[in-house]
């Protein structure tokens, strides 16, 4: 929610709305096998397993046998100036379905994309190359342009 | 001159190896022009000695050009002075994974040739002093859907059915029907409506109910049966007795971090990266009540019963034992059958467990818990079981880690008082030598019937609905009698004369080894716990080195590990001056204000094993004994 403190509701106040929830879930391909009936998610660290639940349940009709929630914490990290920072915790819910149930990972990407993306990756990297083998050539020569020879 | 000239030159070539077919031509013709037809006989000898062949198998050179070059006429000459036809040793793949593979191998053989079970028992704890990083197990964490992990964990099929075996026993069931059916029926009267209830929680009421008339079930059955089954007669009964079994499980897919650390290391390939990994398992349970004789049940399905012996689960979506909620811990690997191994009464007969774990199965689980319950039930027959089994072939002499001679059986009930599922279990692999090649051999089995109802109500006025089909599966478990197995040594991996007593004559060396045996056992941490690296060193010291200037004193920059480190890997305790025997001063002997290292003693007594030649004669009977008998 984008108020910190939740309104208090008054009778015959206009109709609550929420557009930034405090409570958000975000569907993730597992990096490891899990089981077939298994769904990864990262979710807001406020959210506790019965929230998990709720929001599935309430929410989506999706029938939930059980949740584990396992908080991993953010990386560390040195700044640009030298300091030692720490990302923020993040937090997954394991959410395991009935067993007659399966979930797989949709497929986002068309094969054309994902290779009309790769080709782009390429492309950056053959120009990174390039600049940096440039910059390599006229290192001991500043503000000489690359073109000179 | 010339004799010193071909000395420096035959040096030359044993130990510089390149280039060697040329070299060894020019220098034989070069001798040859001068006349020395003996140096160059005797040097076609030395090319021909094991050493340098097998210097030139190491640098992968060809040895086939020497002895094309070394049929001379002279060669030939010396063999007919006496001289024998070399005999080389088996060229070795020289791999990484198969030198591993290969010390695996070794030390399979190490643990099967050491003659008691404590010794064998501390040598499977011996690599790692703070325990192993093992998946728990434990029969009151029933999950969702686990009766699946818990097949492929203990490989196990299983059979909705129940054994032939039992067939046999049906008159004698009938017989003793009529007496257990009242016994039985006084003791629920008592238990259900004559003993004073105390506020418990469910699960806690439901275990102190079951416990009760379990024991009580118990005690009419022995009491019925000892005069006309001797097995009965012989045996004894435990309450809450430790049941632990240890063993690893192979094929779990190598996580994120194996890979990581796999991809540091040069001698491991690309493609061996993903390959998957053995891990340790530990399985803690305490059954309510245990029976246990001399002699083992017999087999439920012989060799050519298709059912007993159907090759075991092994395809499944995941089998990490983490994506299955099951947690890893650090522990000593234990496997206690209820006894320890001096105990002449090694084999279980029945196993009676409770179902208090379903209590909170089904406030966990809520509407889906009624659906999962069979197979909540299945996973713990599988798992007490195999448990059973595997910690009793430890009390006979195998291992984890080496495989049976003869399958081993045991039968289980699951019981609240009014519920009742019957199991019975026969190990025929302990599993952790299944590779994936092996995937076709016989897994062990499980039988399970479904649930019972004992009766329909309990009142005052006396039982209702007494159901006589569960009596009667009951009688048949106390029944079945044991036996020797026909032409089969029960023991054949421990030495009958040396139990760990006579084996050790010295006492104090003696006390030393039971004392660590018992201690590892007892699963109590180290008295100085391990060394852990705290956060602000995590974060200061290794992930960013914001301290240059510190003295490096912390293990972990001193590159110890103390993971790795092992368990004979210890300073014995101090002696104080005064009570030292043979007192050497410290200036001569800085090892003398320790007691004796315990291992390095045994080891001593018994010899270096890879060098003596009793431990070896003993592992070469083994191994053929073994042939002859898969033959």
């Amino acid at each position: 929610m984008s108020t910190r403190l939740y309104p208090l509701y008054q009778r015959g106040n206009p109709q609550l709305r929420i557009f930034l929830p405090n409570f958000w879930m975000k569907l993730l391909k597992p990096t490891h096998p899990i089981p077939s009936n298994a769904v990864q998610f990262m979710v807001s660290p406020e959210m506790t397993k019965h929230d998990v639940k709720q929001y599935l349940e309430k929410i989506y009709n999706v029938p939930v046998v059980e949740v584990n929630i396992a908080n991993k914490m953010g990386k560390l990290r040195r700044t640009d100036k030298g300091y030692i920072v720490k990302d923020d915790d993040l937090k997954y819910a394991f959410v395991t379905l009935p067993k007659d149930m399966t979930f797989e990972f949709p497929n986002l990407m068309s094969e054309e994309k994902k290779q009309e993306r790769s080709d782009q990756m390429k492309e950056i990297e053959r120009v990174k190359d390039t600049y940096k083998k440039d910059q390599d050539r006229f290192k001991d020569r500043p503000g000489v342009p690359t073109w000179f020879n | 001159m010339m004799q010193f000239l071909f000395l420096s030159f035959k040096d030359q070539i044993s130990f510089k190896v390149l280039n060697l077919d040329k070299m060894f031509s020019s220098f034989q013709h070069v001798f040859s022009t001068l006349g020395l037809v003996n140096m160059a006989a005797s040097m076609a000898v030395t090319c021909r000695s094991s050493a340098l062949r097998l210097n030139l198998l190491k640098k992968g050179i060809n040895s086939r050009c020497f002895a094309t070059t070394s049929s001379s006429n002279n060669v030939s000459d010396v063999k007919q002075a006496g001289e024998t036809e070399a005999e080389y040793p088996p060229v070795l793949d020289t791999s990484f994974k198969a030198t591993k593979d290969r010390e695996t191998q070794q030390w399979h053989k190490l643990i099967q040739s050491l003659p008691t079970v404590q010794e064998k028992q501390l040598e499977l704890n011996m690599s790692r002093y703070y325990g192993h990083w093992a998946c728990q197990l434990s029969p009151h964490d029933v999950h969702y859907n686990h009766a699946e992990f818990i097949q492929f964990a203990t490989r196990t099929n299983v059979v909705e059915a129940w054994p032939n075996v039992y067939s046999t026993l049906d008159d004698e069931v009938n017989k003793f029907l009529p007496v257990l059916k009242k016994k039985v029926e006084d003791i629920l009267l008592l238990e259900l409506c004559h003993r004073p209830k105390v506020d418990r929680v469910e699960s806690r009421q439901q275990k102190e109910t079951s416990d009760n008339i379990i024991w009580a079930i118990n005690h009419a059955l022995v009491s019925l049966l000892s005069d006309q089954a001797d097995h009965i007669a012989d045996s004894q009964s435990d309450l809450s007795p430790r049941l632990e079994a240890f063993w690893w499980l192979s094929d779990v897919p190598a996580d994120s971090r194996q890979r990581h650390v796999r991809s540091f290391r040069r001698h491991i390939p690309e493609e061996e990266r993903n390959d998957p990994v053995s891990r340790p398992v530990q399985f803690v349970g305490q059954p309510a009540l245990l029976v246990r004789g001399r002699l083992p049940l017999p087999t439920l399905a012989g060799e050519g019963d298709p059912v007993g012996h159907q090759p075991p689960p092994l395809e499944m979506d995941s089998r990490e034992p983490r994506t299955r909620q099951c947690a890893y811990k650090f522990r000593h690997g234990t496997n206690i059958p209820g006894v320890w191994p001096e105990d002449g009464r090694q084999f279980g007969l029945v196993n009676w467990l409770t179902r208090e774990h379903l209590v909170r199965h089904a406030t966990k689980y809520g509407q889906h818990a009624a659906a999962d319950r069979p197979d909540a039930l299945r996973a713990q027959a599988c798992l007490s079981g195999f448990a059973s089994c595997l910690s009793q072939a430890c009390g006979v002499g195998f291992s984890p880690l080496t495989e049976l001679t003869y399958p081993l059986t045991t039968q289980t009930v699951i019981t609240d008082g009014r519920t009742w599922t019957f199991s019975a279990f026969q190990l025929n692999t302990t599993g952790a030598l299944l590779t994936p090649a092996e995937h076709g051999a016989p897994g062990n089995t499980c039988w399970v019937l479904p649930e019972m109802k004992l009766y329909q109500s309990v009142t005052e006025k006396g039982v209702e609905g007494l159901n006589e089909e569960v009596l009667k599966r009951l009688l048949q478990l106390y029944l079945l009698p044991t036996g020797d197995r026909d032409g089969i040594d029960l023991r054949p991996y421990l030495d009958p004369e040396r139990s760990l007593a006579d084996a050790v004559e010295d006492d104090w060396l003696r006390n030393k080894y039971l004392q660590t045996y018992f201690h590892i056992m007892s699963c109590r941490p180290r008295s100085r716990l391990k060394d852990e690296v705290y956060m602000w060193e995590k974060i200061y010291k290794v992930q960013f080195q914001t301290r240059p200037m510190e003295a490096r004193k912390r293990f972990f920059e001193l590159n110890k590990y103390p993971d790795m480190r092992r368990l004979d890997d210890f300073y014995p305790g101090y002696i104080p001056r005064a009570l030292r025997q043979n007192f050497v001063p410290a200036r001569f002997k800085a090892a003398s204000k320790h007691e004796k290292n315990v291992f390095h003693e045994m080891g001593r007594l018994r010899g270096h094993r890879n060098t003596d030649p009793k431990f070896l004669q003993e592992l070469q009977e083994l191994e053929s004994w073994r042939d002859e008998k898969d033959k």
